[in-house]
């Protein structure tokens, strides 16, 4: 056990020391865009945690055929994990997203770019993913639901990601061209956000199981000593 | 708002979510370990909360 917490704890140091050295190199290192300004300096972040966001998706999509397949509750505890998440990623995504278009096209935002359409359609894919579990009070019942709402949920993923490739697109970039420090600066800033996003899935997962865990000695304890008094 | 100000308000949103939602994930494991200890010993007393 202390093994594992050591662990744990060296995972999240080095999370975070990446976290800083590619923090330290957007500021110091990578040059500033000629046309956009400082402003361009948001899509290193942006498009790092929009990858990790579709990754989270595909964990809750993973787990809910392996729940569905062996209905072994740890897969919807997984799920579960992978959701709250997404949600949260996805937050990021619309929010750097937003700031960037207010600064850059002057707007907050448009109607007319559909991955920013279907993009906000996954974020509410995903928050009434979260919404609609406390409001089941069967976990095999909320686990075969949400299951079934977490594949369905993950159609939204392909269509975000080839929306900017098949569909008229006003304002939302298919790609740009950086030079080689730009794209060295892009590439590391994936390894901490995929640290973060991974360590958060873990440790969420790891809370879903202990909760489960707790209510279930409980409600056991209850069950098998019914003229104690006890309260479940 | 000045272009260097949208883009600091931006990596400060980031910077909070992305690692202020861990620790409130830290801060979680630590509560519920209390409330498992706290359930251990309802049950050693008899009694489940």
């Amino acid at each position: 056990m202390n093994h594992r917490r050591s662990l744990v704890i060296i995972y999240w140091i080095l999370t975070l020391a990446c976290l800083a050295g590619t923090t330290g190199m957007l500021f110091a290192y990578t040059p500033t865009e000629v046309t956009m300004g400082i402003v361009q300096k948001i899509f290193y972040f942006h498009l790092p945690v929009a990858i990790n966001s579709f990754v989270a998706c595909m964990v809750v999509f993973i787990a809910s055929i392996g729940y569905l397949w062996q209905r072994r509750m740890w897969w919807d505890d997984l799920a579960h994990a992978a959701g709250a998440v997404a949600v949260l990623l996805l937050t990021v995504v619309l929010l750097t997203g937003m700031i960037w278009g207010k600064s850059a096209w002057g707007q907050w935002w448009t109607w007319t770019s559909w991955r920013l359409t279907f993009s906000l359609v996954l974020w509410l894919l995903y928050v009434v993913y979260l919404m609609i579990r406390p409001s089941i009070e069967s976990p095999s019942r909320r686990a075969i639901i949400c299951a079934v709402y977490g594949i369905a949920a993950f159609v939204d993923v392909p269509i975000v990601y080839f929306s900017v490739k098949l569909l008229p697109e006003t304002v939302h970039p298919e790609s740009i061209s950086l030079e080689p420090s730009m794209q060295l600066t892009l590439g590391l800033w994936f390894i901490p956000v995929t640290l973060l996003t991974l360590g958060t899935i873990a440790a969420r997962y790891q809370l879903n199981r202990r909760r489960r865990a707790l209510l279930e000695r409980n409600r056991e304890h209850v069950v098998a000593a019914p003229n104690t008094g006890a309260r479940a | 708002m000045t272009p260097n100000q949208y883009f600091l308000f931006a990596f400060a949103i980031t910077i909070v979510l992305l690692v202020g939602y861990p620790l409130y994930m830290w801060m979680e494991h630590r509560s519920l370990a209390r409330r498992e200890l706290m359930a251990r010993h309802d049950r050693d007393a008899g009694t489940a909360t």
